[in-house]
C-alpha cells in the first residue's frame, strides 16, 4: 500500500493533467500569440465552460461571462436565452466541476499556490462573509451595469471584463499588448488598473488557495447555485462517517464535506474523497461506474441483470 | 503620378508594337505612331489642366485599401479614389457596437471641420455595417455630429486591408494616393492627441 | 444477508437522490431549449461579433 501511494505521488495528478490539456485545447490558436491577433473563425460562436477571455490570442471559443455581458450590453437584447441556457445546462450537469477541472484561470491559481512562500493560509479573515462578494460582482458588474448603464442607443459596456477580470488581463490584455505594437500606444490608466488587480490576485493566490474563485468569480457564483442539484455530485455514506473532520482539514475551499457534500463553494477537486479514512465520500460518477461494474458482473454470472440475483448466487455459494 | 501614366502608356505602346510586329512593318509603324500621338496628346492635356483638377488623373488603386467599390452611409457610390480628394485622409474604422468608438466621434466631427481647410479629410469605415442608410449607424452619426463621409463594408473592402483589422477603433492616415503614412493607431484618443498627430503628419507632407 | 441489507439501504438512498438527478435532467433540457431559442434570436451572432472584434476598452486596454 505504501509503495503504491509513493508511485501515485510521482505521477502528475489526473486533475492537473485534465486542466492543462483542456486549457491547451481551448486556447490552441498558437499563431495568435506570435502575431498579436485573435482567432476569428466560427468556433467563436460557441462558449467554453470556464473563464476564458475571447480576446485571448489563443482562444478558440468565447467566455460565458464575457458573452453574457456582450448580449446584455447589446442594443438588441435585454436578456440572453443563449448564455443563460448555456450556464443552466453546464451548471445542472457539472456544477463547479468546471471550476476545478476546466477553468484556465483556476489552473493558474492552482499553480501559483504551489509556489513556496513563507505564509500560507487557507482563507482570508472574514471568509464566511467574503464568499458572498462574488454574487454581488455577478449581479452588479456582469448583469446590472451592462443592462442599465447604457448610451443613447441602449448599448452597455461589459463592466466586469472592462474593469475587473484578471483572467482577461492575463490571457488577453498582456499578450495582445506585447504581441501587437500598435496596441502598446493604446495603453493607459485602465490597463494599469487592471494589471494592478491581476498582481494583487496573483500574489493573493500564492498565499491563499484560489482567492479569485472563492471571493470574486461571477462564473463560479453561477455554477455554485446549481451545486445542490447537479448531476455530478458527492454523497457521504452516513454509516461510515465517523465525524473525524479530516475532509474539512484537507479541503482547501474549507468545506465540512461530511455535512455539506454539495456546498456552493466546492470545486470538486476530490481531495476529500481521497483523504477520507473510511472512504465514505463518493462522487456520482464513481458510483455510477461502480453500479455498472456490478451489473456487468451479474450478467457475466449467466443470470438476468440485477443486484439481487447476484446476491442470491453469493448466498448459494456460501451454502 | 504623371510619370506612372507615361510609363503605362509606354508599356502599352511596347505591347502594341510587339503584337503588331507579325503584321508587317507598315502596320507596326502606324501603331507606334498612333500610340505616340496618344501619349503626346495626353501629356499636353495634363499640361493644360490646373492643379486643382488633378484628382481626375489621380488614383489610389495601389494604396493601403487597394481597389474597391462600396457605398457611403448616405447611399452614394464610393471607390478608392475617395482618398485622392485631400492631401491627408484620416481613416477611422469604427463599429456601431463599440462604445469607445462612439464616444470619440463628436471630437472627430470637430476635427473634420477644423482641418478641412488644411487639406485634411476624415473618412469613417463602419466595420459591422454592410448596407447603406443603416438606421443605427445613421443615428450614431447624427447624434455625435460626426457628419463626414462614412463607408459601409463591401466584399472588396473586407477582402483587403480590413481583413487585418481586428481592433476597433483603428485609425490610419493616408496620403492623396491612398498610401499609408505614419503609424496605425488603435484605441480612442482625445481631440488634442489627434490634433498633435495630424499637425505632425501635415508637417511631414510638406 | 448483511450484504443484502446494505444493498437495499443504498438503493433507498439512490431513490431519494434520484429526484435531485431528475431535476438536474430537467434543468439540462431547459438549458438546451433556451440555447436554441437564443441562437434563433441571433444572440450567437452577437457573441460572434463581439468575440471577433476587439473593442480595446472592453477588454481593459485603454
Amino acid at each position: 500500500m505504501i509503495v503504491k501511494k509513493k508511485q501515485k505521488e510521482k505521477r502528475l495528478p489526473m486533475r492537473l493533467l485534465v486542466q492543462m490539456m483542456w486549457t491547451a485545447l481551448t486556447n490552441g490558436y498558437v499563431y495568435g500569440f506570435f502575431k498579436g491577433k485573435i482567432y476569428t473563425g466560427p468556433l467563436k460562436n460557441f462558449c467554453v465552460p470556464g473563464l476564458n477571455c475571447y480576446s485571448c490570442p489563443g482562444a478558440l471559443g468565447s467566455c460565458p461571462i464575457g458573452s453574457l455581458q456582450a448580449v446584455l450590453g447589446s442594443r438588441n437584447y435585454k436578456f440572453s436565452f443563449y448564455i443563460v441556457g448555456f450556464l443552466v445546462a453546464v451548471g445542472s450537469v457539472f456544477g463547479r466541476f468546471v471550476c476545478g477541472w476546466l477553468c484556465p484561470f483556476g489552473l493558474v491559481q492552482d499553480l501559483l499556490y504551489k509556489i513556496p512562500v513563507p505564509l500560507k493560509r487557507k482563507n482570508l479573515p472574514g471568509h464566511r462573509k467574503l464568499i458572498w462578494v462574488k454574487y454581488v460582482i455577478l449581479a452588479v458588474f456582469a448583469v446590472a451595469m451592462p443592462l442599465l448603464a447604457t448610451d443613447f442607443l441602449g448599448q452597455g459596456k461589459p463592466w466586469f471584463c472592462q474593469y475587473i477580470c484578471p483572467g482577461g488581463t492575463l490571457f488577453a490584455g498582456i499578450p495582445l499588448v506585447l504581441g501587437n505594437s500598435s496596441l502598446c500606444s493604446a495603453v493607459g490608466f485602465l490597463f494599469r488598473w487592471k494589471v494592478c488587480i491581476l498582481i494583487v490576485v496573483a500574489a493573493g493566490a500564492m498565499v491563499i488557495y484560489r482567492p479569485f474563485c472563492k471571493y470574486l468569480c461571477p462564473l463560479g457564483a453561477v455554477y455554485g447555485l446549481f451545486q445542490p442539484l447537479s448531476c455530478y455530485r458527492y454523497r457521504v455514506e452516513k454509516e461510515k462517517c465517523t465525524g473525524c473532520g479530516k475532509c474539512q482539514r484537507v479541503c482547501r475551499m474549507d468545506i465540512r464535506v461530511c455535512e455539506e457534500p454539495n456546498s456552493r463553494e466546492c470545486i470538486r477537486c476530490g481531495d476529500c474523497v481521497k483523504a477520507c479514512p473510511e472512504q465514505a465520500i463518493h462522487s456520482s460518477l464513481s458510483e455510477w461506474c461502480g453500479s455498472r461494474r456490478e451489473t456487468h458482473k451479474a450478467e457475466k454470472n449467466g443470470t438476468d441483470s440485477g443486484i439481487n440475483n447476484g446476491i442470491n448466487n453469493e448466498i448459494k455459494k456460501r451454502k | 503620378m504623371k510619370k506612372k501614366f507615361l510609363a503605362v502608356m509606354a508599356a502599352t505602346a511596347a505591347v502594341l508594337t510587339g503584337c503588331s510586329a507579325q503584321q508587317g512593318q507598315r502596320e507596326t509603324a502606324a501603331a507606334t505612331e498612333t500610340v505616340t500621338e496618344t501619349v503626346t496628346k495626353a501629356v499636353s492635356e495634363q499640361k493644360m489642366v490646373s492643379e486643382t483638377q488633378t484628382e481626375e488623373e489621380k488614383t489610389a488603386a495601389d494604396g493601403l485599401f487597394g481597389t474597391f467599390q462600396t457605398m457611403t452611409l448616405d447611399g452614394e457610390a464610393a471607390d478608392q479614389d475617395i482618398f485622392t480628394k485631400a492631401d491627408l485622409t484620416m481613416v477611422n474604422i469604427w463599429g456601431t457596437f463599440c462604445q469607445p468608438c462612439i464616444s470619440e466621434m463628436p471630437e472627430l466631427g470637430e476635427l473634420a471641420e477644423e482641418y478641412s481647410q488644411k487639406g485634411v479629410q476624415l473618412v469613417g469605415i463602419i466595420s459591422d455595417v454592410k448596407s447603406p442608410l443603416d438606421l443605427d449607424a445613421t443615428a450614431i452619426v447624427d447624434y455625435t455630429g460626426a457628419d463626414y463621409t462614412h463607408l459601409v463594408l463591401s466584399e472588396d473592402l473586407t477582402g483587403g486591408y480590413m481583413r487585418q483589422v481586428q481592433v476597433v477603433p483603428t485609425t490610419v492616415f493616408l496620403d492623396d494616393g491612398g498610401k499609408q503614412i505614419g503609424d496605425v493607431y488603435t484605441g480612442a484618443r482625445s481631440k488634442e492627441e489627434w490634433s498633435a498627430i495630424l499637425d505632425e503628419l501635415l508637417g511631414s507632407l510638406e | 444477508m448483511i450484504l443484502q441489507k446494505n444493498q437495499i439501504r443504498r438503493m433507498e438512498k439512490e431513490c431519494k437522490d434520484r429526484h435531485k438527478v431528475n431535476l438536474g435532467t430537467v434543468l439540462l433540457a431547459a438549458g438546451a431549449a433556451m440555447m436554441v431559442i437564443g441562437i434563433a434570436r441571433g444572440e450567437a451572432a452577437e457573441v460572434f461579433l463581439k468575440a471577433t472584434n476587439i473593442c480595446l476598452e472592453c477588454i481593459g486596454i485603454g
